[in-house]
């Protein structure tokens, strides 16, 4: 499957449903993709009839009707009945978990049974008439994602699966699973199941997903968004040219730490790579405020949290670390010294004294 | 998690709620603090006993006092539903009844008091109207609307409802009824058909 070009609203993710039946969210920390996902299961509802629509126990309970219809209403089928399954994949995530496999009973000795894992829920649910099913798996590198899918991953493409009618086509590929006996048979996946799942490549502790396995995913990449964060501190469009000296206003405060958050982010690009900038969503976590005081507070908060993201992807590396917060170039307040330590050469990142946390972001611009 | 659709509404009485409506559904009518007195919310009987004919499915047989006797009447009735905070249902019977000898043009929905799927509406958003809305898979649900805040609802509803207000005669309060899946037909009270 081809890759779709960036982007991350929520009508790109069911388009590509609607094509692919399974998308694949990947960005760096702090894009966005979480709060994505629930967007994508919010949107699971099926179209609305035509006419007014009763909303037991709403302020409003019939409201006039909505003019733009959830974006995943284009899967769906008027009155169907939609479910939505959410997982998270971790090292110890596994095939019997996800979908079927032996595991031991609970409170008696010596006893198994067959696991319903979330997929298999999902895919049952959706084999019924007019039912949808819409599985989330976020962390998806985190775990054995190859393993965990197992082989069904050979059903998971649209043209493989059942058709409409849960029937079996030419195309359509089985995979062995267990019934509720423990025997092998043949199981498809159904039309109506849909698959979304996020990653995040920078994370390291992760098992590699190979292509074949990548290839069954329809790709949507979230990357850091200065315009979302220009919006969020209600900073304007074009040149930001914050006080250089000492901070005016809130609003320089802002400027900085947007200024440093694109310096460092630009850095980090040209050291390791796209997946390990820091997204926007590190520094929507700062309260907004007209007082100076108060944003400085925030900013060396925030400063912290970009601080600690540098920290984990530099680690052991002080030259790359001091290189990202703009080491030796001009105006820098940082500079990477050389010293003898246990007969060695090590390098040591050094910070100008008095340096200030609005400094420290204006020099990393 | 799930998502239900939602339902399709079709009869939708509208009724004003009067400062002695809103004392009958605390059960403080009569301005007595114990509740004495009708809990009744009355309607036009000749205007409003045939749609709440079709909105209640059931009927049974009831004595009443009707012309110095009592004698069997028929009586409407269905369950009716309105949703906790929680999500659980909470269901009520709601009924329909004959006019009595000393009110001979007014049907009642008694005992609001004690409907408990009725819930009791704000009194901070103008003059409440009170729905009984049934939908097309036969629930009957309540709710308000509110005079000054009708914007945001069918416009088909709201428009009824504000000519209610403005067909009203004398002291009657402001009714009427309409079929959301066919809004032509629908009854303002006051005015003529």
């Amino acid at each position: 499957m081809a890759s779709v070009p960036d982007t991350k609203t929520l009508a790109d993710v069911y388009e590509q449903l609607a094509a692919h039946k399974n998308v694949l969210i990947s960005g760096p920390p702090g894009t966005g993709k979480s709060r994505l996902m629930r967007e994508i299961a919010a949107a699971f509802v099926a179209p609305e009839p035509g006419g007014p629509l009763l909303y037991r126990g709403d302020e409003i309970a019939i409201p006039e009707k909505p003019k733009t219809p959830a974006p995943g209403s284009r899967l769906l089928t008027v009155g169907a009945k939609t479910k939505v399954f959410s997982t998270t994949f971790d090292q110890n995530t596994k095939h019997s978990d996800f979908l079927r496999g032996i595991v031991p009973t609970i409170g008696s000795q010596m006893s198994f049974k067959v696991s319903k894992g979330i997929l298999f829920e999902a895919a049952e649910f959706a084999r019924q008439s007019g039912q949808y099913s819409l599985v989330l798996v976020d962390e998806i590198n985190r775990g054995p994602a190859v393993s965990i899918f197992g082989s069904s991953m050979v059903a998971l493409e649209p043209s493989k699966r059942l058709n409409s009618a849960n029937e079996p086509t030419k195309e359509s590929q089985s995979f062995r699973v267990m019934n509720d006996d423990g025997e092998f048979v043949d199981y498809y996946l159904p039309d109506r199941l849909f698959i979304v799942a996020a990653m995040n490549q920078a994370d390291s502790s992760v098992d590699a997903m190979d292509v074949a396995f990548q290839r069954r995913f329809a790709r949507i990449r979230l990357d850091p968004d200065e315009a979302a964060l220009r919006g969020y501190f209600d900073l304007p469009d074009g040149k930001l040219t914050p006080a250089r000296d000492a901070p005016q206003s809130a609003a320089d405060v802002y400027s900085a730490l947007v200024l440093g958050w694109r310096g460092i982010n630009r850095r980090i690009v040209r050291g390791k790579g796209e997946a390990y900038q820091m997204g926007h969503g590190l520094l929507m976590r700062t309260a907004i405020s007209d007082s100076l005081d108060q944003a400085l507070s925030e900013a060396s908060d925030t400063w912290d949290l970009m601080d600690a993201h540098l920290a984990e992807i530099f680690y052991g590396d002080v030259r790359g670390l001091g290189e990202s917060l703009g080491a030796g170039k001009k105006g820098s307040l940082y500079e990477v010294k050389t010293s003898i330590f246990g007969d060695q050469q090590v390098a040591v990142l050094h910070l100008q004294k008095n340096a200030t946390v609005y400094g420290r972001l204006l020099a990393a611009e | 998690m799930s998502a239900a659709p939602p339902a399709q509404p079709d009869l939708v009485i509208f009724h004003e709620v009067s400062p002695a409506d809103l004392r009958k559904m605390a059960a403080t009518s009569n301005d007595s603090p114990t509740g004495g007195g009708a809990r009744d919310i009355r309607f036009s009987f000749k205007a409003f006993d045939p749609v709440f004919t079709r909105l209640l499915p059931h009927q049974r047989k009831q004595k009443l006092r009707r012309k110095g006797i009592f004698r069997d009447e028929p009586v409407r009735f269905g369950k009716a539903q309105y949703p906790t905070a929680d999500g659980r249902d909470i269901e009520s019977t709601i009924e329909w009844y004959t006019p009595t000898d000393s009110r001979p043009n007014d049907g009642r929905v008694p005992r609001v008091n004690g409907i408990s799927a009725m819930p009791t509406p704000r009194l901070d958003a103008g003059v409440p109207f009170l729905l009984i809305i049934r939908s097309t898979d036969g629930e009957i649900t309540f709710s308000y609307a509110y005079r000054d805040r009708l914007a945001g609802w069918d416009s088909a509803l709201a428009n009824a409802i504000v000519e209610s207000l403005s067909s009203k005669r004398g002291k009657a309060l402001a009714a009427g009824w309409i079929n959301l899946q066919n809004p032509k037909e629908r009854y303002i009270h006051g005015q003529r058909p």
